[in-house]
């Protein structure tokens, strides 16, 4: 076999294809690309794992109760900031069931936000464990403390640091992200983004628009609580059962805190409730979790059980932080944009990465000036954390807004303004696409007839786009694929599925080469044991994995196919696959008979995923992976009498390159289009101001989307893309997939009333107040 | 329908303590939603006057399977099926009530186990997901869910299920909209985004347009 | 949550013994779902908890009563709020109180809260439920003064600017209700003496002395073509506390409204009967224009705080739209 391969790939999408020649290192199965006829991948097909999800028979972290498991407990602190004078655990240790006690804090030390981990008991119920907690004693001395964002930007505002800041970075973040410019008081500058000249450009501009746009803090709010459970099995090995999205993350965090070799710390994640970015480590982002679980089971001789309560879930496990985005947009009197400068400053709490993603920088490539300044703002309050696309949601709904009241004052439809300065072919592709299939042009007239007509309920069109890139890891993942002596199919790896369908997509991956049903392949995922794997954040699970699996999957072909040659007595190059039966010439063996000839007892083959070799037709940012692109436009209805908004239809057009499972990936944008609509409307950590601690951390008052809050209708629609990254074609989905939804029903919003809402959420109290419906204070 | 459904009718009308309460109805016109009450079914004499605060027996049916137990007062159902009888399927979420997640029936009633005392259920039939399928058959709505897609990482699952069978029952016979299952799961929440999946999902079973 | 005792008394005489007996230390449970709520966040701790749902035949039969009454309707403290959602005995005399309880809380809620606990829940303000905070109720000063005050009164606060969080109590105000109480004094009041305002008391909500128990709620005879409604707004459409409800009953003959009642929910510590807009509606014939002047009148003394002016517009616009529905007459476009 050579070296290196030299292979053509027809790639593109619709109607734009063409052939690229791709360098593919020795020993890479030539890709799927748009010549390939697959009859597996790319047809919809049934979770596989969902049978034991719909009966009750998934085991998620929440349910692992090893004999004689103790639960853990945790006491928080209840302010916003103070020094902990005295700290006295010894009689939590006496309560009745206790196993443990830990103190988390020592004397002198300081505590910055509400909710911070202060001590830690086991016990053998959870009653116990409460009770426990509050015979712990603890001494505060509170301090001057500032939880709103724009307050802590204000000279003379309190501390939340007085160090150097260290970033906490995972795979949940976004690549090329992260990093420093410098720091006063509680602002910290992240690099800028940077092209042209935009205060030039601004000062070139006939027609222009500055506004401020703000954005709340949403917290992940996983169904399944950050959870670890741990047993050790000698003083230096260990058993953990996380809930997580990164299982070597938390292994490796694991093995880090208490001295062990990597090895020697076996993860399962067999199941997990959601994570969105969250769960990341054996730690939660504000809680040292896998040091309180591990070192309360070590203590107790036993294993420990710390599954976070719903409260605890919101103040100490991470959330999008919020944004306060300055927006400068320019253009000539002809709707050429000039310009486009965006000044942000956001909150992630004790915590960095409050940016506000490549929006700004990357849709609108046509105009030439553009300048992003981002700060965090470090505010006494949980630390914020990778949420599904970090940055771009928030960074979404300032620019496109912007861009939809300038595309007003220019006089100009804002989807025309948007393809005039959009250069992505795919985006371009969508946005026409779009216009034609959601009846864009006709609705937004109808929009204006009622706006003219100060009608009480409106309709409002809007349009945004996504930016996102195809993070495929190369060299991370390590698949294994065997095939048994009794005709059986097994692929294993040490990934979690997050409930996106990855493990469907890998056993159709594996039906794909070898020619079994979807069903005929047994999937085995969620144990650190089954060899290296990636995070699933960032959206690259699908992209990182299937390609892998597939290189396992072919060698086991190859394997085979000389075991075939053999038996058929032909040379390998003889011998062709079809419906499962390996043929050459006239004659043919059927699998099961061929299984049988397997010498030893089976057939095992691992494959790995080499680095991106293609990214055709856009690269992201320069680098050699590619855009991904998506459009979303949204129709929304406004009762003008009591505000309330609501969503009617969203239609979601995107791109994942090759669509592997189109029944999952469809459910998964529905998923991504619905977290937006949340974050649209109802979602807000609301922090008291003059306490400083939160007053909604629970799942009442902190307001996710019901049934009845999502879009009426929601159309999913993919434009497939060959990009030429990788062997099976997969990119990823997730995160670009609700990057736009807010934005598109906050312009669908300003489209319904002739003004904007600049702040999210898009809550009636708002909606009254840009309708000039609201008494001002001491006017009404 | 409920029988091509394959939906269990375990305990349906249980809860008919309350129907002489619903003066001026004929048994035929009672109203679809019925209301639970599995103390006021079991009736005076069914319990001790006090029990407390420590373990005390509770006897109830659990998925067609007669269980009893020594559970506390304060114990909810919720902890007494997950952590007493280690039956995992119903799961905790927000433990208040606002989400669903732990939605079981109560004689045929979905009923949040997380605000109801596990001594509540005294004499009483409680379903889990667990007891939806039948000699490892998935339910109808089971698969109905499967097909559609209606779960992703499946947390949300086990309660939507058991809100979705509760309406099942009660609309036996009755064509479903898509109202009547978003009504029926107002109180699911779902982070993961299958809410018009779930709805397919039920309207199918239910022999109604999916 | 911690330990208690669970009693099971036969009577309501046994219950009102053991509830009275040490009242700091007990608490009476039907549906039990805002009690449980609070122990949970550790807001209380009662030691016994005395159900009124195992109560023996004569007194479960008054308290689970939902039907006619002479000439009115009763309904039982213990009917849920599923049963009176489903209750199709109501007609649209009382539609009002059919829709307030199939718009409150949750479907699986609602299978388990009763009419009773509805009435003498405790309020939902974020400070008094914060397990690490002490708000008037317990201590010296109602925090949503100085703090986040969204989801706060604009009508008839102060000292405390909670609102009453009944959902039935809003239509069950139109409706004329009484609420008939047993205990040691037994009696039987209108509704609105069943509430306590802040004035009066700061740290309650109602009016119910240790070892009393509410027994149930009495509709009076309808009036001639008498019509109801109820409507709430809120943020989030599956499942929410409202930003306002309005209820609204009338007679209409003769295209005039007669015996008009307004009420409002969710914008005052009780339940908000409006007579300012009920004077503007009586004997009138409805119309678009007398509907405004009426949710104009309704809302004319509010004294929001901070962040919640935007109810007084939001208000109006709900109780326009009920009035609408309820009088028939089409809403604009």
């Amino acid at each position: 076999m050579p070296d290196d391969q030299r292979v053509t790939l027809k790639v593109g999408f619709a109607e734009q294809l063409r052939d690229i020649e791709v360098q593919l290192p020795a020993g890479e199965p030539k890709p799927w690309d748009a010549r390939s006829e697959l009859k597996v991948v790319g047809k919809p097909h049934p979770r596989v794992e969902a049978p034991l999800k719909v009966s009750g028979a998934a085991k998620y972290t929440h349910d692992i109760v090893p004999p004689n498991a103790l639960w853990a407990a945790v006491l928080r602190s209840p302010h916003p900031c103070a020094v902990v004078e005295s700290i006295d655990v010894a009689p939590a240790q006496s309560q009745p069931g206790v196993s443990a006690v830990l103190a988390l804090v020592k004397p002198g030390e300081r505590v910055i936000f509400a909710g911070q981990d202060i001590a830690a008991v086991a016990a053998k119920t959870p009653e116990q464990a409460e009770a426990a907690l509050r015979a712990i004693a603890v001494g505060y001395k509170t301090e001057p403390f500032v939880v709103d964002t724009a307050a802590a930007m204000q000279d003379g505002a309190p501390l939340v640091h007085r160090g150097k800041v260290t970033e906490r970075s995972t795979e949940g973040d976004e690549p090329g992200a992260g990093g420093s410019a410098g720091q006063r008081g509680n602002v910290r500058t992240s690099p800028s983004m940077k092209k042209g000249d935009a205060k030039k450009g601004l000062r070139m501009a006939k027609v222009s628009h500055e506004a401020t746009y703000t954005t709340q803090v949403h917290t992940h709010s996983a169904l399944e609580t950050h959870s670890i459970v741990v047993q050790w099995d000698g003083p230096k090995q260990a058993t953990v059962w996380c809930s997580t999205q990164g299982i070597f993350s938390v292994r490796d965090e694991f093995a880090e805190v208490f001295e062990l070799k990597p090895a020697d710390v076996h993860v399962h994640t067999d199941f997990l409730g959601g994570g969105f970015g969250a769960k990341f480590g054996a730690s939660a982002p504000g809680s040292r979790m896998g040091f309180i679980a591990g070192e309360l089971a070590r203590k107790a001789g036993a294993p420990v059980r710390l599954l976070l309560d719903r409260k605890e879930e919101h103040l100490c496990t991470g959330n999008r932080p919020d944004s306060r985005q300055h927006v400068k947009i320019g253009a000539s009197a002809d709707g050429k944009l000039t310009a486009i400068h965006v000044v942000a400053h956001g909150s992630a709490g004790i915590g960095t990465g409050a940016g506000v993603g490549r929006n700004a920088f990357g849709i609108y490539s046509r105009c030439p000036n553009v300048l992003v300044e981002s700060h965090d703002v470090f505010t006494h309050a949980g630390p914020g954390t990778a949420m599904r696309a970090p940055g771009h949601p928030q960074g979404a709904f300032a620019l496109e807004l912007a861009i939809d009241e300038l595309a007003k004052k220019l006089k100009i439809d804002p989807l025309d303004l948007r393809l005039s300065h959009d250069e992505h072919p795919v985006r371009r592709h969508q946005f026409e696409l779009g216009r034609k299939q959601f009846g864009w042009d006709a609705g937004r007239k109808q929009a204006a007839a009622l706006r003219d007509k100060q009608a009480r309920v409106r309709r409002g069109f809007g349009v945004a786009a996504s930016i996102w890139g195809d993070f495929g890891r190369g060299k991370a993942v390590v698949a294994t694929v065997s095939v048994l002596r009794d005709g059986s199919v097994e692929v294993k790896n040490g990934l979690q599925d997050i409930g996106g369908g990855i493990t469907t997509v890998v056993a159709q991956v594996v039906a794909e080469v070898l020619q079994r049903p979807v069903e005929a392949v047994r999937v085995r995922l969620g144990d650190s044991e089954l060899g290296p794997s990636v995070g699933s954040g960032g959206s690259v699970t699908t992209a990182s994995v299937t390609p892998a699996v597939r290189a396992a999957a072919e060698g086991v072909k190859t394997q085979l196919t000389a075991l075939a040659a053999k038996q058929l007595g032909r040379k390998p190059e003889e011998v062709t696959w079809s419906e499962g039966q390996a043929r050459a010439g006239s004659k043919s063996i059927a699998w099961a008979e061929l299984c049988k000839k397997i010498e030893g007892e089976a057939v095992v083959a691992t494959g790995t995923r080499p680095e991106t070799y293609g990214a055709y037709p856009v690269k992201f940012m320069g680098g050699n992976s590619y855009q991904i692109a998506g459009v979303q436009f949204a129709e929304v209805r406004v009762d003008t009498w009591t505000g309330v908004v609501g969503v009617e239809r969203v239609l979601a057009v995107h791109d994942c390159g090759k669509v592997m499972n189109p029944l999952t990936a469809r459910s998964q944008v529905q998923g991504g289009v619905i977290l937006g609509t949340s974050y649209a409307l109802t979602e807000q950590r609301v922090m008291d101001r003059v306490r400083g601690v939160m007053l909604n951390p629970n799942l009442e008052t902190y307001k996710i989307a019901g049934a009845r809050d999502v879009p009426r209708e929601i159309d999913v629609v993919f434009t497939p893309v060959d990009t030429g990254a990788n062997n099976t074609g997969a990119i990823g989905i997730g995160e670009p997939s609700t990057i736009p939804t807010a934005a598109a029903i906050a312009c669908a919003v300003h489209d319904a009333l002739g003004v904007a809402v600049r702040d999210l959420p898009l809550t009636p109290d708002r909606v009254l107040a840009a309708l000039g419906a609201v008494p001002t204070r001491g006017g009404g | 329908m409920s029988d091509r459904a394959g939906i269990t009718r375990r305990g349906l009308f249980r809860g008919i303590g309350t129907a002489g309460l619903l003066a001026g109805c004929k048994p035929s016109e009672r109203p679809p939603t019925t209301t639970d009450d599995p103390g006021g079914a079991a009736g005076p004499g069914a319990g001790e006057a006090a029990l407390g605060p420590g373990p005390a027996p509770l006897a109830f049916t659990l998925n067609g399977e007669a269980k009893t137990v020594e559970v506390a007062p304060h114990v909810t159902l919720l902890a007494a099926l997950r952590e007493q009888l280690r039956v995992t399927g119903t799961k905790v979420v927000c433990d208040r009530g606002a989400c669903g997640a732990c939605t079981v029936l109560i004689d045929g009633v979905a009923r949040n186990s997380c605000m109801t005392l596990a001594h509540d259920v005294a004499g009483a039939a409680v379903t889990t997901v667990e007891g939806l399928a039948s000699g490892g058959k998935l339910s109808v709505l089971q698969q109905a869910f499967i097909r559609h897609d209606a779960l992703q990482c499946g947390f949300c699952t086990s309660g939507m299920l058991m809100s979705c069978q509760g309406l099942l029952e009660r609309s036996r016979g009755q064509k479903l909209a898509r109202e009547d299952v978003e009504a029926a799961i107002a109180g699911n929440l779902c982070r993961c985004g299958t809410y018009p999946n779930v709805v397919a999902a039920v309207l199918d079973a239910a022999g109604g347009s999916a | 949550m911690q330990p208690f005792v669970l009693s099971r008394p036969k009577t309501l005489a046994e219950a009102a013994e053991l509830a009275s007996a040490r009242p700091q230390d007990s608490a009476l449970r039907a549906g039990g779902i805002d009690l449980i709520d609070r122990m949970k966040e550790g807001l209380e701790a009662p030691a016994r908890l005395v159900e009124l749902r195992w109560l023996g035949e004569a007194d479960r039969e008054v308290m689970r009563a939902l039907g006619p009454e002479g000439d009115g309707v009763q309904v039982g403290a213990l009917v849920t709020l599923a049963q009176l959602a489903a209750h199709e005995g109501f007609g649209e005399a009382h539609a009002a109180l059919r829709e307030a309880a199939g718009s409150a809380a949750t479907p699986t809620i609602r299978n388990a809260a009763t009419l009773g606990g509805n009435l003498l829940q405790r309020p939902r303000c974020w400070y008094f439920r914060h397990a690490d905070l002490v708000c008037l109720k317990g201590g010296s000063a109602c925090l949503a003064v100085s703090g986040e005050n969204k989801f706060h009164a604009i009508l008839g606060g102060g000292p405390s600017f909670i609102v009453h969080p009944s959902t039935l109590a809003c239509a069950l105000t139109a409706l004329d209700a009484r609420v008939e109480i047993r205990g040691a004094s037994p009696r039987t009041l209108p509704l609105a003496e069943l509430f306590v305002t802040p004035k009066q008391d700061a740290k309650r909500e109602h009016a119910l002395q240790p070892g009393e128990v509410l027994v149930r709620a009495i509709l009076p005879k309808p009036g001639p073509e008498q019509r109801s409604g109820y409507a709430a707004v809120k943020e989030k459409q599956s499942h929410d506390w409202p930003l306002a409800e309005a209820a609204v009953k009338m007679s209409l003959q003769s295209g005039v409204m007669t015996d008009v009642r307004v009420a409002l929910g969710h914008v005052a510590p009780i339940p908000w009967r409006s007579r300012e807009a009920e004077a503007v509606l009586e004997g009138k014939p409805p119309s678009e224009a007398l509907f405004a002047a009426a949710a104009k009148a309704a809302l004319a003394e509010a004294k929001p705080l901070r962040d919640n002016a935007y109810k007084i517009p939001l208000a109006q616009g709900l109780l326009r739209e009920v009035l609408h529905r309820v009088a028939g007459v089409p809403l604009p476009e």
